[in-house]
């Protein structure tokens, strides 16, 4: 019965983990005013995985999700892949934070927020780091800028989609949730 | 029922500290409000700086070809470069301090830098 409910959680995190992969692809449909403009839509279902599985379940499906996008966007063999990673990683690590500690304090709207400052913080200080200098700093408004505003609409997406989709019920009540 | 996106009082904090953030940065990076003086162009291995009141045109290598910068009438702008998307040219001319476009292929980076003139060197010989 155990063995049964774990299989289920990996299929779903595998389910989910093509659904970055999905969403990555999806995102060419969106034109890119500046270079670094990304929408994220590929967090949606980050997102929902906390509302589903325990915290190595979701950091599983990050790392589907980090590997997918670096296929699709052609960038996994680039130290642009090693930006993606960190921002990611950092991302979910600040949003199963605040995920767990505030359940009846925050909505999937604010988690996405702090996840998405959480992932540009340290792509920006990356790139100040290691590979632009300081002149990273003038590009680090507009990125932070449009990191809210996609958090923003990510996160109400997720939100939206958690509480009305019957799918979504169904898969949290057959899998016991987080 | 419909409820408002931002229903929990977190997701508020969380707006205001994501807005904070970028009003901070925004501060930090264009905080520099010196007149407009020179024009810093920064390639992968080195920096040029041009005074912005000699009008020249700059041409600047890079890992895909030439980038051409023109320098004209205290502005500054893109007028020739080998990518694809040409979105350093579409940004058009530059002229107030902070004010920057790059060229994202050819590793080339083009800044309005103020208070530069006068400070930054000592003597000149002709």
């Amino acid at each position: 019965m155990r063995t049964d409910t774990r299989e289920r959680r990996l299929d779903l995190v595998a389910f989910m983990g093509a659904l970055c992969l999905f969403f990555s692809t999806l995102e060419y449909l969106f034109p890119k005013p500046v270079p670094f403009f990304r929408l994220g839509l590929a967090n949606i279902p980050v997102l929902l995985a906390l509302e589903l599985f325990s915290p190595g379940y979701v950091l599983l499906l990050v790392a589907l999700k980090v590997v997918g996008q670096g296929l699709v966007n052609g960038t996994l063999a680039s130290y642009v892949f090693l930006f993606s990673a960190a921002g990611s990683i950092a991302s979910a690590l600040v949003m199963l934070a605040v995920h767990r500690a505030g359940r009846r304090w925050i909505s999937l709207v604010g988690v996405s927020l702090f996840g998405s400052l959480a992932s540009n913080v340290v792509q920006i200080s990356l790139s100040v780091t290691f590979i632009f200098g300081s002149t990273a700093w003038v590009i680090a408004p507009a990125f932070l800028g449009i990191g809210v505003a996609s958090g923003l609409v990510v996160g109400v997406f997720a939100k939206r989609f958690a509480e009305r989709s019957r799918w979504f019920a169904r898969m949290k009540e057959a899998i016991g949730g987080a | 029922m419909r409820r408002l996106p931002l229903s929990k009082p977190l997701d508020i904090v969380a707006l205001i500290v994501s807005i904070l953030t970028v009003v901070a940065v925004s501060a930090f990076a264009f905080g520099d409000r010196a007149e407009p003086d020179a024009v810093s162009i920064e390639t992968d291995d080195a920096r040029f700086l041009y005074p912005l009141d000699q009008d020249r045109v700059v041409t600047v290598g890079g890992p895909i070809g030439d980038t051409l910068v023109e320098i004209r009438g205290g502005r500054a702008r893109v007028i020739e470069s080998p990518c694809r998307d040409k979105i350093c040219i579409l940004t058009g001319h530059l002229d107030a301090t902070g004010a920057w476009t790059a060229c994202l292929p050819n590793r080339i980076f083009v800044r309005i830098e103020g208070g530069v003139v006068g400070d930054g060197v000592d003597a000149q010989t002709f």
